[in-house]
């Protein structure tokens, strides 16, 4: 058992107030403790204090309409004869509005947003809004899938090599170095071409970049909880690795962890509009917001409204997952809970 | 430490070894060739080019055969080959194991190296490949000398604009990050934090063409592109303010990730007992955020900017192209889309050894910030 | 929250709205002349090299036609070849032996006299298989051209050119080549120095190192920043250029190209196709600025004929039928494309073009049901490939939505990185994939040619031995008059059959500022700039609309 010699900085315990009693340095998680004997749980506690917190609220009542509408939306937009790589079961319901996401229209070219067409029509005629609430669905099943993936992956693997250390946490850093420097570009190509157009496939692509920072942000950060007491403590009282790792150490990185995973949703979106363009993802004419974004850029001083819409909708569904994702991380926040 | 920078500094070798092993098969494997190009050339010229930059040899074959002529019974020479088992070997009347037939193939003659003839003399030469820093010449720009003269014509303005963004993103992100943070949930943290995601959604893709069309197409304040970087010299006034924008551009990403990521370690400092220790040590705010808070607060910041720097440095894609100038993104836009394999080899090798050298110092920068973090 | 945002959108939309006015104006940017005879162009990519025998690019042929004379040149206007260092020439009477007469005041930069035996040299050299040329194929028409670059014949003197004294040049044809000259001014049959090759090596290109003959000599070269031209006052015709210096800017990105054009940091959008982004086609339509020529080259989509359904000729019609292609052309396109019915573009004097059916949906329905899809019925799902543009998703999503309203038949797209869908087309994997062809010389051979043999760019792995043997008799026939009268016939039975989908007819889209003069729109979007001038007294008052359209 190491003590480090700075007294000022890593004298002091990091979750354990002063004079807490044995016991709950003992247990790591003092706190972990009280709340079984009050009956709450870690969630419920959390879930309470969220809550409170108006503007987390509202982000999750915003991010929650929009998943509601592209969900809805793209149920009853989707055209039914375009049975593209088993998208077909999205397809067909209504007709709640006059227009399909792949009808062209020749006549009605770049039209600005009017009664008819609350959003305006892109460059062949099409209805904006129905464009990007279909493109919602997929941005958003992207955006939130892959970030699970880089979530779960990432925090696994960093959190692994930065407690276990040694030869361990080299070799899987370097192998994450790996990773990192080959060229992503001829990565996609190669699976696009091995296994062509699929949904799987672009889920393998992204996550398999995505996780590579978090996991060196995780791990930089047990790096600096291994070695404190309370880690010493559930060491001493016999806890196997795997809950130090996930039930002690995890839950102190969760504040930086929480603010990335918020932080890849944006580039996990954008990042489908790239491989969009190597032909992976959706086929046109289905619309992404990241591939709207790109082909709105082009035109922008001319016809502003095909940038600025999806754009907008891409601001505003980051801006209300980071305000929900702040929110999460106070509620989380094992120091907060005794304030 | 010292023991540890030195076993980190010897990986090096070995890691470079199995990238650039994984990138030329990963690259090879991709569909296309190097001079394919809008008109399609007939199969006779198409083999002369692979043959004259090597590419008619295989991609990796190891060869433990042997080759040996025969004669029909008309008198020709016929090719065959055949296995050369341990044992009695009857062609050559040697005792013998497995013999190495050699490798002729691309991967071989790339990596380690090739003898090649001299055209007057016919004496053999030894000719390194990358094993020995030669990447060979580069089949996109086929007149430059080599692939790392076209490395070195990108490098210099790509480093530069990558140090001006990143600077940029940190001299903005990290007082942004700590003043939201300490003043949480007031309006200068939902504005700063407001922005920063407005930031982040906002790709450089329609960011760069914005700022052009405000500050450039229509105020007449920057250039809309990099005009004669090579003859105002790398630092000169002139070609700072052709930085601006691209480096703006660049860096607005980059900053909302750090104030982000900077305001959550900083508000689970503050938190901490030690900062509590400190106050109540009577210590002024500024000295507990800036001499104690900050310290810790930085590590996952650390985290993130190291592979960030090091891909800055590497060139950026999209506003090189945005902003028309030459840089490393450029190049390597150039690489993958033409199937250059030597380029890409090459600026793959420049961008691993940069992001290597980058987390080793991330994680030298690691200990002398926190002084719990140990490498034993 | 939300006021958050608009905050920062409001200031952006401003500006837009702002930059909307400033678009206004009879002219696109700032129009002043700039005092000087220094010319700067965009020209869309940096060239692979400077080398005629290295290289197939369009980015490089701006650049090498002022840099390295052939025995003729591009007329500014037409495209058609006109005298250069050859003053004059004849064939035989069946094309098949060609004479060049060159000038005898022609040299070389380091003062060399510049002669046939330098054409001898290059030309070998482009046939030789270890020079490697991309454009090899262009001397396949000179007798043993192909046998040498395909290293059946060793001895590279074999080919079909020779030196009859220092002034005159012999060309024997493989066969009777009728077009051959138009492919003179081509800069694969450049004149390249050969003791500087052999002192250099591959950096004879070099800025300090090239030896060139033509007007302009090069003077700087940094890659992906600028090539700069200066003019050559020993040239013979120096006397006719006015350009003192030319700069080339390699802009690859359209929008960037515009902004520059915009800000006048260029003069001119050099390169040829469509320099400038569909988008903005309509907001620039008025501007005298703006320039649309038609070019000589062709969009099409080839169909897969190897694979059902598309083997079946009459699907393969219903689907040419149902195309509105007049609408595409103006209502998307809009930048004076016109919709291609035939193969070979027009422009070509003397073709009588065969006549094909146009936009006829009925008849399409008729045709599918005669192949036994009634509306559409039990017809297999069709994929569209093309590599990732903007404009080829938008034009594949409006063919798409046409034949799905005409036809009722299941289509999908389906978009590749440019080398993997070159891969996916020469390989036919696909149902239908985008194409192009475009020109290297004037003459309708250069279309035709493709579906004479299994080879490369015949996409759609259609052969017809009748078409054959019609173009191997038409282009063995001296009489131009017949021979044109033979391809057509040719080109009818192609478009019978419809292995391809003729789209429409490229047209390449320009911005030229007002005081640049003697710089045209023509068919091969070749600009010479020894007829090129600035014109430094040119106000917007003066203006009379020049005729360049």
């Amino acid at each position: 058992m190491a003590r480090p010699d700075d007294f000022d900085i890593a004298n002091e315990h990091h979750v354990t107030p002063e004079g807490a009693g044995i016991d709950e340095v003992l247990t790591g998680h003092a706190t972990t403790e009280a709340d079984l004997v009050k009956g709450s749980s870690l969630w419920r506690d959390a879930w309470r204090r969220l809550r409170k917190n108006r503007v987390a609220m509202m982000g999750g009542f915003i991010t929650l309409v929009v998943v509601a509408i592209s969900l809805v939306g793209s149920i009853g937009l989707l055209h039914d004869w375009t049975g593209a790589h088993g998208y077909e079961r999205l397809a067909r319901l209504s007709d709640i509005l006059p227009y399909t996401f792949d009808k062209t229209s020749l006549e009605e070219t770049n039209l600005s947003p009017s009664i008819h067409h609350w959003l305006g029509t892109d460059v062949l005629g099409r209805d904006l809004l129905v464009r990007i609430i279909v493109g919602g669905t997929i941005s958003l099943t992207v955006g939130l899938v892959a970030t699970a993936v880089s979530f779960v992956i990432g925090v696994a693997y960093g959190a692994i090599a930065g407690y276990l250390g040694g030869r361990t946490d080299q070799v899987m850093m370097r192998i994450v170095d790996i990773i990192y420097s080959l060229p992503y570009i001829f990565v996609v190509i190669v699976l696009v071409s091995i296994f062509e157009r699929n949904f799987l496939v672009l889920f393998a692509a992204i996550g398999a970049v995505s996780w590579l920072t978090m996991a060196r942000i995780v791990r930089g950060q047990v790096l600096s909880l291994r070695n404190q007491e309370f880690v010493e403590a559930a060491r001493c009282v016999g806890a196997s690795r795997f809950s130090i790792i996930f039930r002690h150490i995890v839950p102190n990185t969760l504040g930086p962890v929480i603010v990335y995973t918020t932080l890849t949703v944006p580039s996990v979106m954008l990042q489908e509009a790239f491989l969009s363009f190597l032909g992976l993802g959706v086929p046109p004419p289905f619309s992404s917001w990241g591939t709207l974004v790109n082909e709105g850029v082009g035109p922008m001083a001319i016809y502003p409204w095909q940038l600025i819409f999806p754009a907008l909708m891409l601001a505003v569904t980051l801006l209300s997952l980071n305000f929900l994702g702040d929110g999460l991380r106070d509620a989380l926040d094992p120091q907060m809970r005794k304030e | 430490m010292f023991t540890f920078v030195v076993k980190r500094l010897l990986q090096i070798i070995p890691l470079l070894v199995i990238i650039m092993t994984l990138t030329f098969f990963v690259m090879r494997l991709a569909p296309g060739n190097p001079f394919a190009n809008e008109k399609q050339l007939t199969e006779v010229v198409q083999h002369n080019l692979n043959r004259r930059f090597g590419l008619d040899r295989p991609m990796f074959y190891v060869s433990l055969k042997e080759s040996y002529t025969t004669l029909r019974p008309d008198g020709t020479e016929q090719w065959q080959t055949r296995w050369i088992f341990p044992g009695w070997n009857t062609s050559t009347g040697t005792f013998g194991f497995f013999r190495w037939n050699g490798f002729d193939n691309q991967y071989n003659n790339y990596f380690i190296g090739r003898s090649v003839a001299d055209d007057e003399t016919g004496a053999r030469m030894w000719e390194w490949g990358v094993v020995g820093g030669n990447f060979g010449p580069s089949t996109r720009f086929t007149d430059a000398r080599s692939v790392a003269e076209v490395i070195w014509t990108g490098l210099p303005l790509s480093f530069c604009l990558g140090l001006l963004a990143y600077l940029l993103a940190l001299v903005l992100g990290i007082p942004i990050g700590i003043v939201a943070a300490y003043r949480q949930n007031s309006l200068v943290d939902y504005a700063s934090m407001g922005s920063a995601v407005f930031g982040l959604s906002v790709p450089a893709l329609v960011l760069g063409p914005i700022l052009i069309l405000v500050l450039s197409l229509t105020l007449y304040i920057f250039p809309p592109a990099l005009m004669e970087w090579w003859d105002l010299g790398p630092f000169s006034v002139p070609n700072i303010r052709f930085l601006v924008l691209p480096a703006v551009t660049l860096s607005a990403v980059y900053t909302a990730y750090i104030a982000r990521l900077m305001r959550a370690a900083m508000l689970e400092t503050l938190r901490t007992d030690y900062v509590r220790t400190a106050r109540a040590k009577g210590l002024t705010e500024r000295a507990v955020v800036l001499r104690h808070a900050l310290r810790s607060a930085l590590l996952p910041v650390v985290s993130f900017t190291g592979p960030a720097l090091a891909f800055l440095l590497a060139g950026t894609i999209v506003v090189e192209r945005i902003f028309a100038l030459g840089g490393l993104g450029q190049f390597f836009l150039q690489s993958a889309t033409n199937r250059d394999y030597t380029l890409t080899l090459g600026i793959v090798f420049f961008v691993s050894v940069v992001l290597i050298v980058m987390n080793l110092l991330v994680d030298i920068a690691y200990a002398f910030i926190d002084p719990r973090i140990k490498y034993d | 929250m939300n006021r958050q945002v608009g905050r920062i959108a409001l200031p952006v939309l401003a500006a837009l709205a702002f930059q909307a006015c400033v678009t206004a104006g009879a002219y696109f940017g700032a129009t002043s002349p700039p005092g000087d005879q220094i010319l700067y162009i965009s020209n869309q990519s940096e060239p692979r090299s400077l080398d005629p025998h290295k290289t197939a690019g369009v980015p490089e042929s701006a650049i090498m036609l002022n840099l390295y004379d052939c025995l003729t040149t591009y007329d500014p206007k037409t495209s058609e070849p006109i005298p250069c260092i050859a003053t004059s020439w004849e064939s035989n009477a069946d094309a098949s032996v060609w004479t060049f007469h060159l000038r005898s005041d022609a040299t070389w930069t380091d003062g060399r006299p510049l002669t046939a035996d330098d054409f001898v040299y290059s030309w070998r050299r482009l046939a030789d298989p270890a020079t490697a040329s991309p454009y090899a194929n262009l001397i396949y028409y000179v007798k043993n051209g192909e046998a040498i670059n395909d290293s059946k014949l060793d001895d590279i003197t074999q080919l079909g050119v020779r030196a009859i004294d220092a002034h005159t040049l012999e060309v024997t044809m493989e066969r009777p080549t009728a077009f051959f000259l138009a492919m003179t001014p081509h800069y694969a049959f450049a004149a390249v120095p050969q003791w500087a090759i052999e002192a250099w090596g591959d950096q004879w290109v070099t800025p300090e190192h090239n030896v060139s003959s033509g007007p302009y000599r090069l003077v700087k070269r940094v890659p992906y920043d600028r090539i700069v031209l200066e003019k050559w006052n020993g040239h013979w015709d120096a006397a006719r250029c006015v350009i003192t210096r030319a700069v080339y800017l390699p802009v690859e990105d359209q929008n960037t190209a515009v902004n520059l054009y915009k800000a006048k940091e260029v003069y001119v959008l050099a390169g040829g196709g469509q320099s400038v982004p569909t988008s903005f086609v309509k907001a620039l339509r008025g501007k005298k600025d703006f320039h649309i020529n038609a070019e000589y080259g062709t969009y099409y989509y080839s169909l897969n004929v190897r694979r059902p359904p598309l083997n079946d000729a009459r699907v393969r019609r219903a689907l040419a039928l149902s195309i509105d292609k007049k609408e595409i052309c103006e209502k998307y396109l809009g930048a004076g494309q016109i919709p291609a019915y035939d193969f070979v573009p027009p422009g070509t004097p003397g073709y009588p073009y065969p006549d094909v059916p146009k936009y006829d949906p009925d008849l399409a329905r008729k045709l599918l049901a005669e192949a036994g899809y009634p509306n559409g019925a039990g017809f297999p799902k069709i994929e569209i490939f093309f590599n990732t543009l903007e404009s080829h998703r938008q034009l594949a999503e409006l063919i798409q939505s046409m034949w799905k309203e005409q036809l009722n038949i299941p289509v999908e797209l389906n978009n590749q990185e440019w080398q993997v869908f070159q891969a996916t087309r020469e390989q036919r994997r696909f149902d239908v994939a985008r194409d192009g062809w475009i020109a290297d010389y004037l003459d309708p051979n250069t279309f035709l040619d493709l579906f004479q043999a299994d080879t490369f760019g015949n996409h759609s792995g259609w052969l017809n031995p009748k078409y054959t043997a019609l173009m191997e008799k038409a282009n063995s026939d001296p009489d131009p008059q017949r021979r044109l009268a033979m391809l057509a016939q040719a080109e009818a039975i192609l478009l019978d059959d419809m292995p391809i989908i003729p789209i429409y007819y490229y047209a390449s889209v320009g911005l030229k500022k007002p005081f640049l003069d003697g710089w045209y729109f023509n068919p091969l979007d070749q600009h010479p700039l020894k007829f090129v001038s600035i014109n430094n007294d040119w106000r917007p008052d003066q203006d009379t609309g020049e005729s360049v359209h």
